[in-house]
């Protein structure tokens, strides 16, 4: 068990080595020089000077070198220096975590508190109005961008009902209402694309349990259909579950950048936004790499919460006495 | 003796004998007998032909700028109303339908092409190949697709044709998966078998057999991309990171709309009330299409 | 433990004409199911033996109202005199869970595999009396002891997986009689097992039947199982009862063809290798395209012009058997018909 774990752990880190290659790629290699991109509109720059800041940036260095020092640096907590705003990024992107991490994870909430309880009623009570309604309900939160939710959520809230502001933060620890009222709608935003997924997934897999033996064996014994579906089904149903769960951390990770910028809620999203603006790579690369490293982190407590929490997969030496 | 026989065995048509997929002509014919089907599919057509016709059926031009028209609300003149520049919007929607659909569709048959090639290759070759080529699969899509569209942007540009490339080769992954466990059924299949055994070059088997067996499945997926990638792109140029000025696409002009919220709320919400519709279409087809292929489908 | 009922003049459980039938989106319902009656009491086992397709297992499900909707069943089944397709669902589940049990044929799929086999059985025990969890438990352990799973205290905490098949059947068992039932209904219990645990499974289910003076109803394909365990056996053929008898006369003399050609066809040891084994022409009708007359008609050796226009009806041979066969009482009382033996 402990060897599952730790190859599991294993290929992980491997993954994310080769996601900082392909970010380093993309970012330094491919589009060429990014000195040449900063200073190309400003006039009147001779190449000393230009050569002069390359060489502070430390970009005239060999591309291993520059790719190694990178990621020496991630493990001392020194991510390198913005190419705008003179400041480490480190720095820059240290404060950003927590309001980033604070919206992710209430989106992620709020989609699970609806998705899990509406799809086992829907699967409880097959072909009524929960069921049909919560069908509808996921095609359509599948097909709507995090961006126009959030559109929908400001028109009503804050535009016509003036009920609720659309930017600001306050941390959680020292205001908590009022950090209520500003990650609400955020959140609810994230959290509609993030619902749409699960509950569809959830309700198709307690749709296929419910077809199972063992169901009719519960009802067998006594049990009313609809309990059996949810006392039997649901435990069969969730952990598949889990995998779409993952994937929709991701597909948040993605969706948390354009909500943050909307809302102007000072997370990592923002931040990536405007290093896109700036082309401030230095920026980009340890950020995107942050967002990566939390999705295979994600995929990889996926990976293992199923081997805890399905009974076939526990490493269990099968006694079988005949 | 006994007279009639009547127990007929019901005739077992094991997939492996026969290509059995349905070929597009006859997957066609049942999605138009289903509702959603068809809702979906003649939304689609109307987008579609009237962003090829919008130079024909738009009222106005979409650059016509007149000030004293500015923010007028849907009247008869002006069937959705003009923006701040006096422009008319449902203009502005239809040349704006152009860019959307265009880069979206467009997205769609590069990641369709780029990862049926990559697929079948990687199907076809098996072994470390195979691997190698799959585990690239994964580490691609270890990052959001979001984020890693905009370091493409911010590496590359957001010109159109960047931007198709762009969201094609971002959406080539999910495809090249999906082709490739499709092109893996076939190939444990009898026939494929057969006409490597009777000497058929594998790139003919491929392009001649397996492909159109597995045709239906991937239009399937194609529709989904082409919903994935015009959600990518209306986000993109929602934050003003897609699309660049001059041209609009829907998303640009849910932007144009967002920062005049509180002068007219139509100005937003009819862009995005045709993205919806648009994502809407193709991810409904899309699910039909998958529906139909999936022979457990019942409910 | 039952006592047996003395004097009781109706039986246990009486099944009247039960049909099971499908309602079809174009055209007719279908009917696997048509007419099946029989009768049993405590302590009684009858087995239901036929060909996949026969609809036997349709009937153990119908018995127990556990056919996938939507399903229409008509006849009476008369438990304790109370006609328990007339019962609402919840008055269902509750026969289910106090006087009915049923044992499915493949206990692999029949059991929870996210659930410990001693949570499933502590659940049938709960769902039949109010009782305590740690109660519940102990009763699950002393179940497990009863069936012969070996270290009961510790493998009641095992998953279904880690068992092997016949332990798992025996499971079944345990979990089935959990509930203290009246009527127990073993859907091919022995079905996915190897021989020699298949003669161990049905040693134990004896046993039991015989301890706690149940009801017993028997399915299963293989004759051999049947003539070793059932007092009497109903033979059935594309949805129809053919043969009712005792079962040292139905093995002994058959009168429906099909039984005989059942019996014809069962694999002997002092067989002659070197002749083709007898077997059955043909194959059983589907239900939704059955043969006018006698539904055998098409196989059976001994048909004449008559089999395919008439309808044949039950015909009692003797005191306690009767056969769907226009030719019944012919058959049964030619000394030479007959060839099972």
């Amino acid at each position: 068990m402990l060897w599952y774990v730790g190859r599991r752990v294993g290929m992980s880190v491997v993954m994310l080595a080769l996601t900082s290659v392909l970010i380093f790629v993309v970012l330094r290699v491919l589009p060429g020089d990014p000195v040449t991109t900063l200073v190309g509109q400003t006039e009147g720059i001779d190449a000393s000077q230009v050569a002069q800041m390359r060489h502070s940036l430390g970009l005239d260095r060999p591309l291993i070198v520059q790719y190694g020092s990178w990621v020496a640096g991630l493990f001392s907590g020194h991510f390198g220096m913005s190419y705008f705003s003179q400041q480490p990024v480190q720095t820059l992107m240290g404060g950003r975590i927590v309001p980033t991490v604070e919206l992710t994870l209430a989106a992620l909430l709020i989609a699970i508190v609806i998705a899990v309880p509406t799809a086992i009623y829907a699967a409880m009570h097959p072909r009524g109005i929960v069921d049909r309604a919560a069908t509808a309900f996921a095609s359509l939160g599948m097909s709507v961008p995090s961006f126009l939710a959030a559109l929908a959520l400001i028109i009503v809230f804050a535009v016509k009902l003036r009920w609720l502001p659309t930017r600001g933060y306050v941390s959680i620890f020292s205001d908590p209402v009022q950090n209520l009222k500003l990650i609400v709608m955020p959140a609810a935003a994230l959290a509609f694309t993030a619902c749409a997924p699960i509950l569809r997934f959830l309700r198709g897999s307690l749709g296929e349990a419910s077809e199972a033996p063992y169901i009719r064996t519960a009802e067998g014994k006594g049990m009313l259909r609809p309990t059996a579906i949810r006392k039997h089904a649901t435990p069969n149903a969730l952990i598949p579950t889990l995998t779409i769960v993952g994937m929709t951390v991701g597909r948040l990770l993605g969706g948390v950048v354009i909500i943050e910028y909307i809302f102007s809620w000072p997370g990592l999203g923002t931040l990536i936004v405007d290093a896109v603006f700036k082309r401030d790579y230095a920026v980009l690369q340890t950020s995107i790499l942050f967002a990566a490293a939390a999705f295979i982190f994600t995929t990889l407590v996926v990976d293992l919460l199923y081997g805890v929490l399905d009974p076939r997969l526990k490493a269990s030496t099968a006694e079988s006495a005949a | 003796m006994s007279t009639t026989s009547v127990a007929e065995t019901p005739a077992a048509t094991p997939r492996e004998d026969v290509a059995a997929l349905p070929r597009t002509q006859h997957l066609l014919s049942r999605l138009i007998r289903r509702p959603l089907g068809v809702i979906s599919l003649a939304v689609l057509v109307l987008l579609v032909i009237s962003a090829i016709f919008a130079p024909l059926i738009a009222p106005h031009s979409p650059d016509t700028i007149s000030v004293i028209d500015r923010f007028h609300g849907p009247s008869s003149a002006h069937w959705f109303g003009t923006d701040e520049l006096g422009r008319d919007l449902l203009s502005r929607l239809l040349y704006g339908g152009r860019i959307a659909l265009g880069i979206s569709f467009g997205a769609a048959a590069i990641s369709t092409i780029l990862g049926v090639l990559w697929g079948f290759f990687a199907a076809q070759a098996g072994g470390l190949l195979d691997e190698l080529l799959m585990r690239t699969v994964d580490v691609v899509m270890a990052i959001p697709v979001i984020l890693f569209a905009l370091v493409l942007v911010a590496a590359f540009g957001s010109h159109l044709p960047t931007l198709i490339l762009i969201i094609g080769l971002l959406l080539t992954p999910a495809s090249a998966r999906l082709a490739r466990s499709a092109v893996l059924a076939e190939i444990r299949s009898d026939y494929y078998r057969a006409a490597v055994a009777l000497g058929i070059p594998r790139v003919r088997i491929l392009f001649g057999e397996l492909l159109p067996n597995a045709a239906p499945v991937i239009i399937a997926r194609t529709a989904l991309a082409a919903a994935d990638a015009m959600i990518i792109e209306a986000s993109l140029s929602f934050i003003g990171l897609g699309v660049p000025p001059p041209s609009a696409s829907w998303g640009t002009l849910v932007k144009d709309g967002y920062a005049q919220i509180f002068h007219a709320l139509y100005y937003v919400i009819f862009p995005g009330a045709v993205i919806l519709l648009a994502i809407w279409a193709l991810n409904t087809l899309g699910d039909q299409l998958q529906e139909l292929l999936d022979p457990r489908a019942s409910r | 433990m039952k006592a047996p009922t003395l004097g009781t003049t109706a039986p246990l459980l009486a099944v009247e004409q039960l049909s099971v039938g499908f309602p079809r989106r174009h055209g007719e319902a279908v009917t696997p199911v048509r007419g099946v009656s029989f009768s049993l009491d405590r302590g009684q086992r009858l087995g239901i033996v036929g060909e996949s397709g026969s609809g036997k297992s349709l009937t153990a499900l119908a018995l127990m109202r556990l056919v996938h909707e939507p399903v229409a069943l008509g006849g009476r089944v008369l438990l304790d005199g109370t006609d328990l397709l007339g019962l609402s669902a919840r008055e269902m589940a509750r026969v289910r869970a106090q006087r009915m049990s049923l044992i499915y044929q493949d206990p692999m799929s029949a059991l929870n595999p996210v659930f410990s086999v001693g949570k499933q059985i502590v659940e049938a025990v709960r769902l039949a009396h109010d009782v305590p969890a740690k109660a519940a438990r102990s009763r699950a352990i002393a179940l497990l002891d009863d069936v012969g799973v070996p270290e009961p205290a510790r493998r009641i905490d095992s998953y279904p997986h880690e068992f092997s098949g016949g332990m798992r059947q025996r499971v079944m068992i345990a979990m089935a009689l959990a509930s203290d039932p009246d009527v127990l209904i073993a859907d091919e219990p022995t079905t996915a097992l190897d021989v020699t645990t298949q003669a161990r499974v049905m040693d134990l289910l004896s046993r039991i039947v015989a301890d706690r003076h149940l009801a017993v109803i028997l399915i299963t394909h293989d004759l051999g199982v049947a003539a070793g365990f059932c007092d009497e056996v109903e033979v059935m053929y594309a949805g129809r009862v053919v043969e009712h008898a005792p079962v040292d006369d139905l093995y002994g003399r058959p009168v429906h063809p099909y039984t005989e050609a059942l019996l014809g066809a069962v694999c002997r040891l002092d067989a002659d290798t070197a002749r083709p084994m007898p077997s059955i022409g043909g194959q059983p009708p589907l239900p939704d395209r059955l043969p006018t007359g006698c539904t055998f008609h098409p196989r059976c050796p001994c048909a004449t012009q008559r089999c395919g226009g008439e309808t044949p009806v039950p015909l009692a041979v003797e005191r306690g058997r009767f056969a769907e066969c226009l030719y019944a009482h012919e058959r049964a009382s030619a000394p030479s018909v007959g060839g099972g033996r």
